[in-house]
């Protein structure tokens, strides 16, 4: 197994390097650039000859290219154009920690709700339960974090008072460089971006689980469990849901590496520091190194996410081997 | 019940234990005071003996410390963290409020005229010939460092360990750092044309190598600390009406040079303002403290000892904010603002920013070339229904460019043809396309989004009304604003470029020259309508450089007639000047600035309604 993870880390290089050079390319052909205008006004073009010449962007895009890979191996992610007494480095260093708090909270109410609402929904297929979580699962899914955010702050900020409507509850400087100090505070005010980001997860996990665990249960291999007289609580738990949870892990390393590494929507409603929002200005303002070092840090997440899923097969299918 | 069943209840006990002492809410703070308590007792026994007794008592009691009293704090909120606290370098709103909170500047605006008052210049003299100007400073100003950490704000000291306090050299420091190319900033081109040699240095050849000559030729000079004296390229009439500007302002060269892009950091910054920067959590909240060093005439007159800014992106997650009593004001989301001018009417303020919208049109692309059309174009927009419908009333219909509160800008319904639908019918039919017939297909191209597709969508029925055009006659394109820019352009091929598009301008500074000066002179390199040089643009020239107000205001007046008369060049049809409700709750008491950055030290709150709203 270590050979494969190593082997995979390794054949990794190069897609993560194709995926920052096709970003890399692609922002900067983007039309504008970010000194090309100030708010509702055009630069004047010899201020933005000046400046582009200051961040190299006058040279051709290989050099630029070139001379970011130069900085990334000092483990410098570059300038910011706009904002200049911060760098990329600060940016990702106050905003990722809030994203990876949030994402990593969210991913595990989903499973927490989602898995065994599946669970119930097919162990009691066509009754009651499977009916309401079912029609819960739809409506999560349905509902999109756009209107569940405003919704939620409406009810339990404004109307009951009972929530915070915005913030997160921590800041830098992080335990461990990326951890919250879990206060009162911090929980209160996780309560509702969670619960927000959650929901859709969790209901697609739900419906997922509930999908494959009916299949899994009229298989071949659970009618011979029963047919050696095992319990069905036996049959279910050691038999059963572990290959059920195969396509519900296979969902996860996407997954994980989107919501880790910020989710805008939530972000942008409940007004948290994440790097979901700093995605977006980066993208407004053409702050060309900010958007290239975020998409480096999504494409690593999502070949670790992954490749954490491949190592999660091995273990929920016995027949799966790498070596 | 199993022996593991009974191993994992345990845990899941110890565990909800753990969890919920870990959330519970802090108790009150229990204070163990040891009393040493000395009791006299005189006894008689045997003999007579006096016996001093020492009794230790452990008292155990509550006790609440006397709060000390809560500063009277501004809780706002902001979209964007502030993208630069440097003067020299700032160029958008949030910036300038900060910077207008922490720093003095030359001169002030009035709140309520947006005339110059003093600020650090107590007085001023104007040379004859108009190219001098010399100002008198007042040289109480500390320059103070606020410490984060221990919440002490010390007044600067120089080498000699003398204190440092605001000086004209200050002054010249910050206005030759605003002709250095290297900040890249916006205003450096708007100042740089007046000031002699600044320009030069702006424009420089190499600009990691400027030679030292070309910058101690800049016109700025400090004959004491007191005396600041500026020397002007040609006799700018509007030039006083610039001297508030943040790009003017006095910055410390010492903490500069010291921490170099770093210094407006909290806990580097060093400023000479109302207030001190005492927290900067970038992206999250920013702090500004009442700063105990200024001198007491400067204070304002308004009572916030404290301001909270939180950065919210989403205005529908600050008006809820708003709703809850935790902001003193809020931008009203399009979709709540009718319910909420129903509900709120009393908590509901107009605030105009003075930016004036308009179709341009290209003057060298036909249809467009024909001064006619182009009149014909903008008499068929009924401004006031545009108004009401589709900014939901949020504007003023605009006839000429500039607004009202500039000055030179003619009162707001006398010069301008506006919505005049016969005027336009007939000018059509005078260029050749009676009802419209004829008429080729033209572009206009607006700023993507469903507000500005609104207005181009509400524009086409205008003209289809109005005019007889088919709405396929008009093509409406959509661009991000950057694009928009790129497409719109002076130097954009004629073929390549929109017949019309929608643009807005804002002012810099309250003088018509910003308006008719800076848009629409035909020398202007952002000549975006290719405006073809005539007596209009001889007259603005003139105008700038006119030293009677009067009769420069005549000028302006002539100047705008000339533009939007009934005959009228119409480079573009003004539309509307952009005025926004705002959600503000009755506890605050707070003039807003028509220029330069919101004045919060003349802002009042009432703090004990301010208290009960929030339930304290």
């Amino acid at each position: 197994m270590t050979r494969y993870i190593i082997r995979r880390l390794i054949v990794s290089v190069p897609v993560v390097f194709a995926i920052v050079l096709f970003t890399f390319a692609v922002v900067h052909a983007l039309p504008g650039g970010p000194f090309s205008n100030v708010g509702e006004k055009a630069m004047p073009e010899q201020m933005r000859i000046i400046m582009e010449r200051r961040f190299g962007l006058d040279q051709p895009l290989y050099i630029q290219f070139w001379n970011y890979l130069k900085m990334l191996a000092r483990g410098d992610l570059g300038p910011m154009m706009r904002m200049r007494s911060q760098t990329v480095n600060d940016i990702v260093a106050q905003t990722w920690p809030v994203s990876i708090q949030l994402g990593s909270l969210a991913v595990f109410l989903a499973f927490a709700i989602g898995v065994p609402a599946g669970i119930f929904a097919a162990l009691r297929r066509n009754s009651w339960v499977d009916y309401t979580a079912t029609f819960v699962a739809v409506l999560g899914v349905s509902i999109n974090n756009i209107v569940l955010g405003p919704l939620l702050i409406l009810i339990f900020g404004v109307w009951l008072k009972v929530l915070p409507i915005a913030f997160w509850g921590a800041e830098p400087p992080w335990v461990l460089g990326f951890l919250p100090k879990p206060t009162w505070q911090f929980w209160t005010h996780a309560v509702l971006p969670v619960f927000t980001l959650g929901t859709a997860m969790s209901a697609s996990i739900a419906r997922l689980t509930r999908a494959s665990l009916l299949e899994v249960l009229m298989s071949d291999y659970i009618r011979t469990a029963r047919a050696k007289g095992l319990k069905e609580r036996t049959v279910i738990i050691r038999h059963a849901l572990k290959n059920s949870l195969i396509p519900v892990a296979t969902i996860l390393g996407p997954l994980l590496a989107g919501v880790l590494t910020g989710t805008f929507v939530v972000e942008q409603i409940f007004a948290l520091n994440g790097m979901g929002r700093q995605f977006l200005m980066s993208i407004e303002q053409r702050e060309y190194f900010l958007l290239s070092s975020l998409t480096l840090i999504f494409s690593i997440m999502l070949v670790l996410g992954n490749l954490f899923v491949d190592i999660v097969y091995a273990w929920l299918d016995p027949r799966i081997r790498y070596d | 019940m199993s022996r593991n069943k009974w191993i994992i209840l345990v845990l899941v006990l110890v565990l909800g234990v753990v969890a919920l002492s870990a959330c519970s809410q802090p108790t009150p703070e229990v204070v163990e005071k040891v009393v040493e308590k000395t009791v006299v007792v005189t006894q008689v026994v045997e003999k007579e003996v006096e016996k001093t007794v020492v009794v230790t008592e452990v008292v155990e009691k509550e006790v609440t410390p006397t709060p000390p009293p809560e500063p009277v704090t501004l809780r706002a909120y902001s979209t964007t963290d502030i993208p630069s606290l440097d003067p020299q370098i700032a160029e958008d709103v949030v910036s300038i409020n900060a910077i207008e909170t922490l720093f003095v500047h030359l001169t002030n605006y009035d709140l309520e005229t947006a005339e110059i008052v003093p600020e650090t210049a107590t007085s001023w003299d104007i040379s004859d010939d108009g190219l001098t100007y010399t100002f008198h400073l007042r040289t109480d100003i500390p320059w103070v460092k606020h410490n984060p950490v221990t919440g002490e704000t010390t007044q600067e000291m120089d080498d000699d360990g003398n204190p440092r306090f605001v000086t004209a050299n200050d002054f010249v420091y910050g206005i030759k750092r605003a002709c250095d190319p290297n900040l890249g900033s916006y205003y450096s081109s708007v100042i740089a044309p007046l000031i002699v040699g600044c320009n030069e240095v702006l424009g420089a050849e190499d600009p990691d190598n400027i030679p030292q000559e070309l910058i101690d030729a800049i016109g700025v000079e400090a004959p004491d600390d007191a005396t600041l004296v500026i020397h002007l390229n040609f006799p700018a009439s509007y030039f006083m009406s610039m001297t508030p500007m943040w790009t003017l302002a006095a910055v410390p060269q010492w903490a500069i040079e010291a921490n170099g892009e770093k210094w407006i950091e909290a806990g580097n910054i060093v400023t000479d303002g109302r207030f001190v920067l005492n927290e900067w959590v970038h992206g999250v909240r920013r702090t500004f403290l009442r700063n105990p060093l200024m001198p007491k005439d400067m204070y304002g007159s308004g009572n916030i000892e404290k301001i909270v800014t939180n950065v919210v992106p989403d205005t529908s997650t600050g008006y809820a904010l708003w709703l809850n009593n935790e902001v003193e004001s809020s931008g009203i989301p399009d979709a709540e603002l009718q319910g909420h001018l129903e509900k709120y009417k009393d908590e509901t303020i107009q605030v105009p920013d003075l930016a004036v919208f308009y179709f341009g049109f290209r003057e060298t692309k036909a249809p467009f070339d024909d001064p006619r059309v182009r009149r014909a174009f903008s008499a068929a927009f009924d401004r006031e229904k545009f108004v009401q419908e589709v900014r939901q009333g949020q504007g003023l219909p605009m006839k000429h460019f500039a607004p009202p509160g500039i000055f030179g800008a003619p009162p707001i319904d006398e010069v301008g043809v506006g919505f005049d639908p016969e005027f336009a019918q007939q000018q059509l039919a005078d260029a050749g396309y009676p009802n419209c017939e004829g008429f080729p297909t033209v572009t206009l191209l607006g700023y993507s989004g469903q507000s500005t597709l609104n207005w181009i969508e509400f524009a086409q029925q205008q003209w289809q009304e109005h005019l007889g055009c088919s709405p396929d006659v008009i093509q409406i394109e959509q661009q991000s604003f950057r694009e928009l820019l790129g497409a719109t352009a002076a130097d954009v091929p004629d073929e390549e470029a929109p017949h019309m598009w929608t643009l807005g301008w804002g002012p810099d500074y309250p003088d018509e020259n910003n308006w008719v000066g800076d848009v629409l002179w035909c020398d202007n390199p952002g000549n975006r309508m290719k405006r073809t040089c005539n007596e209009i643009d001889d007259m603005i020239v003139k105008a700038r450089e006119e030293t009677d107000p009067d009769k420069r205001i005549e000028m302006y007046r002539q100047i705008e007639e000339d533009f939007f008369g009934k005959d009228g060049e119409m480079p573009f049809a003004p539309l509307y000047l952009r005025i926004a409700f705002v959600a503000q709750h009755s506890w605050l008491t707070a003039p807003r600035a028509l220029f330069g950055g919101e004045q919060f030290y003349n802002w009042t709150i009432d703090q004990a309604a301010q208290m009960a709203a929030m339930g304290k």
